[in-house]
Order: structure tokens, then C-alpha cells, then sequence
């Protein structure tokens, strides 16, 4: 069942993608002001789901490299395009759909702009099902489908990497390329066709968050909202979201490490939670939460949002003095696979202890 | 002797204080739609009811909301031009979540190529952006510009361009307001962009104000210096005022904070300060009002300057009550005069101070009040007013709450009594000073002076810490030159924030430092 995406929809898919952005994912600001100035009331992106899904050829959409620069340099709109264009071009293929590489945060935008443009539909789904700091941390990698050819596009430089290297070579080059060409690039890679996507993507996470971010635009009462979240949850790939503590953030530490944003915070219990106090730790996402022992760990998601909105903080702005609502969520199954648990559990984050699947709320 | 005014958007307030704080005299007026005959009244008043010579005075300190109201009711507003200079011309249209009434002041977009590599090195193949500024130098005469705005990408970091742009323009129009965003806001050009047009296009109503000001403090005899409060609490000079009158929307709040921990003589309180449109929340750490972290917007437009940080509710006195479904429902509107509107002066509307009194009458001391007029409303529908009030206020009291020690509350602002004694029970530690009406002019007197830096560093071949040393030094020669005593003069807070993907070969610091006037 295809569904539409109007003008008006925008600024929620963008909240709720922030939401599912574990904290990381790169900030939305620059892609959506870009959506609001390029699409028109009339407009209307169409939106298929994996039971749409046949023959055509499929490519992954996003923006990689440092969003402050991102933010700074702001786009003129059509780097998407021109990569799409480039990508048609070396790989002998036709796009008929575009889907997103990641759901977290600004990547659940890209594809949209270039679906204006070309009137080519998107893929309710991702690669993902939240955020993470590599190109090869996908589901779309672990079913086997290939992340090259892929074509990287900055304000003035091309890049094609079309070889038959192994995943995480290919990452490395498009990150060596981005770093020395302005610190950011739209990419275009693993395509594939409609089918195979079909098993490899993580289904009905665009949908998801363009109801996340619905429920928090309302702006109600908090415990209705979080009521909300939870049914849309229900009606997920997900486990139910469940509130670990509402406090305020103390003690913020933040380092940068090996390009990634690496820290650690606590969060002291209020109200009912009084006398309760966890850590949290961060490496570009939220990636674990401690009282005495690990209670959540990645790929599980980890979610800090403000006391009374709802809206969430990044890791790069998250502040001690804060009023927070702490809650997690179970990853999908697709992300607690030993194989992929092997690219996105607690071992690649360096974290102490084995995987203990989040419960979630009962 | 200090005299200390406040314009709010109903009232005018001035004091008279010494150094010390002590309060010698206060005068109220309604705000005037020039705000100066209004000041003119209250400042007049105060000084003749202390009796003091205009001479004796050693300083006029000056709060007031006229910035902020022309941007909710538009008057002498510029019309501007935004000269971007960017990598490629963008298709973001500016002014995105800008209600209509404001948007209209962006009369024209220019987007000029940028040069600048966001390494710093140059791109010497194109045209140089001084070479880019035909169209709008005609432009500006036959448009009818009157103000200018350039945000330059990276301008953070390397203002030049924004400088060039500048001085180019200024060559052929020595006198129109130009705001350059590099001295608005740090990284994020869009937030950047959205304050740098507000400072923009309200580069008209400040400058009209500052000189009316300073005409009528001549012709009070005041000759003293005179400064105006910014969002984060300190002063600053009318000169710098009117280039950067975005910096003063915030103030009002922060002088309200500043004054309630004056008059309860306290370093460290959470502050109450109750409206008539809205309650506001706020905290005073070390004698200083908190500023916001991270993001924050005026009229829900984000931008990247700081502003104090408050959680308001969005009721005040003034709220009208109404029942939606048989539940009591808080509206958005508020009365336009409670003296007039409220049922407890005998007018039609069911306001939140009319909820109050009907539970507690003793709480408000004004004999235009009869009990009488309240028979109508049902005391439990205003109960139910009451505790959602409470609650919502107690739940955000909490959250300001430190983990390891609970703050006393002051409660100011001229609804405030109807919460003093009511709302909060006897056990908590409770203030509610006696100058509770006029703390925001109170608090306008003893404001610091300021200064900070928010830039972008390129380490180059040089450590941190010789930016970082640089950059403390600036800090404390722009306050020396400022007016600040040597001694006063404390860094308050040295942040970095690491660039992400970059490997910290890029830095930005934010330094503030704080001092206080001879």
C-alpha cells in the first residue's frame, strides 16, 4: 500500500527522525529548511512499502561526514541529483527507487529531496533503523547487497568508488575522500533490486517517524504523548520504548576521539525516580546506560529527550542542568543477529560486556 | 546614586538606589507608545521623590521590551537585504519559520560565490566577492533598502569576506545599518542567518529609540553614562546597542532575576517571576541568572545567540478561564486590562487572578476589589484552576531544582502575591521581598559589564592553550577598556567545544568574562 508524503509532513518526519537518532545521526536543520523551500503545497512524494516492492533497481541515499560543516556550508539543493545522475551513469542502471541509508537523523531526509526532484518514489524503510556512525553498519551490507559502485558528491568534487574491495575498504575510501573535499558528501550506493531489498531493509521506519514526530509536535501533556509513542511502537519492527529514569543531566563529559564524539553523562532521578542515578555513555549515539550494572546497551536505542517537549538532545549538545526523560527501546531482531551484532553491539563501541537484549516494557 | 528604569510592555518603572542597593525611591507609569514620554514620568518622579539632583546620579540603567514588541507588533521596521556568500547559491529560502508580518522585511536575496575554503585557503580561480556587488549597490537606492544583512559561510572562522562585503558597501553608503553575522552568532548558518536578519531588520526602531533616549536624559540633566541590559544580564553601551539590538530582546527576564536575588539578598535561588501573560521560571547560580544552552528561538525562529534560560508557563495573571467539556481550560488569550476586564473589578472576564481570589481573597491587597462579582464562579471549578496551576509550577521548580541542595523559591512580579502565602506550603523556603513590583528596574541597576568570545579556531601550528590564552586575554582588555576595575574583572566560564570529524585541528572557544563599572 503506496502512501503520500505532502509539505506539511516534513517538519514531523525530521522531529521523529531526530528521535530515532539515538542522539547521533547528523542534525536535520539544513535538509529540512532545504524540503520546505523546494516543495511546493501540491507537491507529493509517494511512498511505497516492502509489499510494493518487484523488479525496479533501488539505490541508498544519505550525506556522510561532519555536520557542524554541513550546517555551515549549506547546500545548494542539487548535490543529491548530481550524484543520482553520476551513480545512472557508471552502474549502467536506472534508479525506480530510492530508500534511506538511515533513518537517524538527517539521512531520513536526503532521499526525499532528490524524490522532488526526479518524481521518483521512496522506500518506507532503511538500512538502519536508527543511527550509526558507519556506512558499512547496515542491513543492507549484512544481506549480502554491495555498497559499491557509490558515488560521492561535494560542492565541487566527484568520487566513484567502483571496485570490488570489501565493505569496509570502500567506507574507508569515501571517508578519506569526504574528509579532504569540505567535510561532507552526498552519497549514492548499494543498489539493488526491489526484491532483495525487500528482506535486506528494515521495513516501515519512515512511517514510524513521521508519527513520532506527529505525536510530539502536539505538544500535549508528556505521559499522553509517551502513551502515543508507545502505540505507535507497538505497531513496529521495535519493542515498547520504556522510561528508565526522568531526572536531571549532571556531570557532562565530552572528549573527541578518533573522529568520533566520545563521553559519558549522569542523569539524577526527580520526582518518582529520586534517589536513582545512571550513567550514560556516548560515542557519537547514546550507546549505553549503567546503574551499577548495564540495564541497555547499542544496537538496543538509547534516547535522551527534553522533561516537558519530548523533543530529543544530541550527544553534541546534551548539557548538565537538563530535565531529561531517559527512555530505551528495544532494536529490531534484524539488529540483535550475531552477525550484525558483530558490527553494531556493545564490542564494536568498546563496552565491557556482552549483549543483554533490552526487555522493554512489558 | 543609581537610576535604574524598566520598560515592560504595560509598565514603566524607575528606582533610585545607592551603590549598595539600598532603595531611596520608585516610580510606576503606563508604558507610552513612544516609550519616552512614559520613561520621561517614571524617571522624574523617582528622582524628585528621593530627592536627588540629576548630577548626584552616577549611572541610568536601562531594561525595556521595545525591541521585542516591534518584532510582535511591527513598527519601524527595515527593510533589508540579505547578501549571502556561500560555496554554491543555495535553494534554502531564508526567513523559512518567520511569521508572515516579518518575512516581508526580506526584501531581496543576493548569493554571492564565496572563496573562502573552509581550511582557510583561498580559491583564487573566481571572482573576488567585492567584484560580486553590482546589482546590489544598485539595488540599495532604487529598492529603498534600509538595512543590510551578509552571512558568509564559514564566516565563523574567517570573517574577511563579510568584512569586505561590508566596507565595499559602506564606500557608497557610509550611514545604512549593516549587520555582519560573524559578530551575531557562531557556527550553524541558518540559525545564524535567522538572527542576523532579526538584528537586521531592527536596526531602525533601536537607533530611533537610543537617540529619543538620550535627547530626554540630556534634557533631564542626566549626564552621566547610560546603558542598556542584554539577554544574558550584563550592560551594554547605547553605542553598541544600536548595532546589535538583537541582544537586548532577552532582558527584561534577566533584570527580573537579577533584582529578586537583590532584594532577597541571595546567591543562589530559583525565581518566580509571575506576569500577567505568562510565569516565569528561572535561576540565580553565584548571583548571576543562568543563560540558555544549545538552541534557542525568538518567536519559535531558531537562532544562535544566547538567551536566558527560562521555562515559562504559558499563563499569567491576566489568563482567561474557560470550561471545555466540563474541565476548567487555561486559554491563550489573556485579559487586555485585569483592572478593567477582571470579575473582581466588576468586568465580564473569568481570569486566572479571579480564580485565585475566589478561594483566597485575603491574597491581594486592592480595594477596587469586591468579593462580590466572584458569587458567580463555582469554587471548585477555581480549586481545579488553582492546583493546575501549583502543580505545573511545583513540577518546574523541581526540575530546576540542584541535586544536592534545594533552593529557596522568591516569588516577584505583580502577580505574585496571589501565590506567596497560598501555593506553597509553610515548610518550603519561600521568599516574597517587599519590592516585588519594580525588581526588574531594581535589577537592571546592578547588571555587569560583559564581554565574550565565541569563535572558531584553526590550530594552525599553535597549541590550544596559546588560543585559549589569547583569547582570555581579549576577554579581559575588552572589559578594561569597557569601564570594568581591574579587580571585578573573573573569566565566568571557558568552554571547547570539539569540531566533530575533524580531528581537533579545528576548536571553538567560548570565553565570557564578567567586571563591574567604577
Amino acid at each position: 500500500m503506496t502512501w503520500n508524503i505532502k509539505k506539511q509532513d516534513i517538519p514531523a518526519i525530521s522531529l521523529g527522525a531526530n528521535l530515532l537518532s539515538c542522539g547521533g545521526g547528523g542534525d536535520t536543520t539544513s535538509v529540512e529548511a532545504l524540503l520546505m523551500s523546494i516543495l511546493s503545497e501540491e507537491d507529493v512524494i509517494e511512498v511505497k512499502t516492502v509489499a510494493d516492492l518487484s523488479d525496479e533497481w533501488v539505490v541508498s541515499v544519505g550525506i556522510m561526514g561532519s555536520t557542524v560543516l554541513f550546517n555551515e556550508d549549506i547546500p545548494s539543493g542539487d548535490e543529491g541529483h548530481q550524484a543520482l545522475l553520476t551513480y545512472e551513469s557508471v552502474s549502467n542502471k536506472k534508479a525506480g527507487a530510492l530508500i534511506s541509508i538511515e533513518i537517524g537523523g538527517v539521512n531520513a531526509l536526503a532521499p526525499l529531496v532528490i524524490a522532488n526532484q526526479t518524481k521518483l518514489p521512496v522506500i518506507d524503510g532503511d538500512g538502519m533503523g536508527r543511527a550509526f556512525p558507519e556506512l558499512f553498519m547496515t542491513s543492507f551490507h549484512l544481506a549480502g547487497i554491495s555498497l559499491s559502485p557509490v558515488v560521492l558528491k561535494t560542492h565541487d568534487f566527484n568520487m566513484v568508488i567502483d571496485e570490488n574491495d570489501d565493505v569496509f575498504k570502500t567506507t574507508e575510501k569515501a571517508k578519506a575522500f569526504t574528509k579532504t573535499n569540505g567535510g561532507h558528501s552526498h552519497t549514492i550506493g548499494y543498489g539493488s533490486t526491489g526484491k532483495r531489498m525487500k528482506t535486506a531493509m528494515l521495513p516501515g521506519t519512515l512511517n514510524l517517524a513521521l508519527r513520532l514526530g506527529k505525536i510530539i509536535k502536539r505538544n500535549t501533556d508528556v505521559d499522553e504523548m509517551l502513551s502515543h509513542i508507545r502505540l505507535a511502537f507497538e505497531n513496529s519492527i521495535y519493542g515498547m520504548p520504556k522510561v528508565i529514569l526522568r531526572g536531571v543531566v549532571s556531570d557532562v563529559h565530552r572528549w573527541f576521539e578518533n573522529e568520533a564524539i566520545i563521553g559519558k553523562l549522569e542523569v539524577d532521578g526527580r520526582s518518582a525516580f529520586t534517589n536513582r542515578r545512571i550513567e550514560v555513555e556516548f560515542k557519537n549515539e547514546f550507546i549505553s546506560i549503567k546503574e551499577d550494572q548495564y540495564i541497555c546497551t547499542a544496537p538496543d536505542l538509547i534516547l535522551l529527550l527534553n522533561a516537558q517537549s519530548l523533543i530529543p538532545y544530541s550527544v553534541v549538545e546534551v548539557q548538565a542542568g537538563l530535565s531529561v526523560v531517559v527512555l530505551a527501546i528495544p532494536a529490531p531482531n534484524a539488529l540483535r543477529t550475531t552477525d550484525m551484532l558483530e558490527l553494531v553491539g556493545p564490542k564494536t563501541y568498546q563496552l565491557s560486556c556482552p549483549y543483554q537484549p533490552f526487555e522493554g516494557e512489558g | 546614586m543609581r537610576l535604574g528604569i524598566d520598560v515592560g510592555g504595560t509598565n514603566t518603572d524607575a528606582v533610585v538606589v545607592n551603590d549598595e542597593g539600598k532603595l531611596f525611591s520608585w516610580a510606576k507609569h503606563l508604558t507610552t507608545v513612544d516609550i519616552i514620554s512614559g520613561i520621561h514620568t517614571a524617571a522624574s518622579e523617582a528622582l524628585s521623590e528621593a530627592n536627588i539632583q540629576p548630577e548626584n546620579i552616577t549611572g541610568v540603567f536601562l531594561g525595556t521590551t521595545h525591541v521585542v514588541n516591534a518584532l510582535f507588533h511591527p513598527r519601524q521596521l527595515a527593510k533589508t537585504a540579505l547578501v549571502r556568500i556561500v560555496k554554491r547559491p543555495s535553494a534554502i529560502k531564508p526567513g523559512l519559520q518567520w511569521p508572515d508580518h516579518l518575512k516581508k522585511y526580506i526584501k531581496k536575496i543576493y548569493q554571492l560565490r564565496s572563496n573562502n575554503h573552509y581550511t582557510g585557503s583561498k580559491n583564487n580561480i573566481d571572482i573576488p566577492v567585492v567584484e560580486q556587488l553590482k546589482d546590489i549597490i544598485a539595488d540599495i537606492e532604487n529598492e529603498g533598502i534600509q538595512s543590510i544583512c551578509i552571512v558568509g559561510s564559514f564566516s565563523p572562522l574567517y570573517e574577511s569576506e563579510e568584512v569586505e562585503v561590508q566596507q565595499k558597501i559602506r564606500e557608497y553608503f557610509p550611514y545604512i545599518p549593516i549587520t555582519m553575522s560573524h559578530e551575531i552568532g557562531s557556527t550553524g548558518f541558518l540559525e545564524r542567518e535567522n538572527a542576523s536578519l532579526l538584528n537586521a531588520i531592527l536596526s531602525s526602531v533601536i537607533r530611533e529609540a537610543m537617540v529619543s533616549i538620550a535627547e530626554l536624559f540630556k534634557q533631564l540633566r542626566l549626564e552621566c553614562p547610560y546603558w542598556l541590559t542584554q539577554n544574558d544580564g550584563s550592560l551594554m553601551e547605547i553605542k553598541d546597542a544600536m548595532n546589535y539590538p538583537i541582544l537586548t530582546i532577552g532582558s527584561g527576564v534577566t533584570n527580573s532575576l537579577r533584582g529578586a536575588a537583590i532584594l532577597s539578598k541571595l546567591q543562589c535561588c530559583i525565581v518566580v517571576d509571575v506576569g500577567g501573560s505568562t510565569i516565569d521560571i528561572g535561576r540565580i547560580i553565584n548571583g548571576h541568572p543562568e543563560a540558555s544552552v544549545g538552541p534557542s528561538t525568538i518567536l519559535n525562529i531558531p537562532v544562535n545567540v544566547r538567551m536566558p534560560r527560562i521555562e515559562s508557563l504559558p499563563y499569567g495573571g491576566g489568563s482567561l478561564i474557560s470550561m471545555k467539556d466540563g474541565a476548567i481550560d487555561i486559554e491563550d488569550t489573556i485579559a487586555s486590562d485585569i483592572e478593567h476586564d477582571g470579575m473582581a473589578w466588576g468586568g465580564e472576564c473569568w481570569t486566572l487572578t479571579d480564580s485565585f481570589l475566589k478561594v483566597f481573597p485575603e491574597s491581594f491587597n486592592d480595594e477596587k476589589i469586591s468579593m462580590n462579582e466572584l458569587e458567580q464562579l463555582s469554587a471548585v471549578d477555581c480549586r481545579k484552576v488553582i492546583s493546575r496551576v501549583s502543580k505545573e509550577m511545583k513540577d518546574c521548580i523541581a526540575r530546576l531544582q540542584l541535586k544536592n541542595e534545594e533552593l529557596p523559591v522568591v516569588l516577584v512580579g505583580g502577580g505574585s502575591p496571589l501565590l506567596a502565602e497560598q501555593v506553597f506550603g509553610k515548610y518550603e523556603k519561600i521568599y516574597h521581598p517587599a519590592g516585588y513590583p519594580i525588581c526588574n528596574a531594581l535589577g537592571a541597576c546592578f547588571a555587569p559589564l560583559s564581554a565574550e568570545i565565541d569563535k572558531v579556531f584553526w590550530l594552525n601550528n599553535k597549541t590550544k592553550q596559546e588560543e585559549v590564552a589569547k583569547a582570555k586575554n581579549s576577554i579581559i582588555e575588552e572589559l578594561r577598556l569597557k569601564g570594568a576595575t581591574k579587580e571585578s574583572i573573573r573569566l565566568i566560564s571557558v568552554e571547547e567545544f570539539p569540531f566533530d570529524y575533524l580531528k581537533g585541528d579545528v576548536l571553538r572557544i567560548r570565553i565570557k568574562g564578567l567586571g563591574e563599572i567604577k
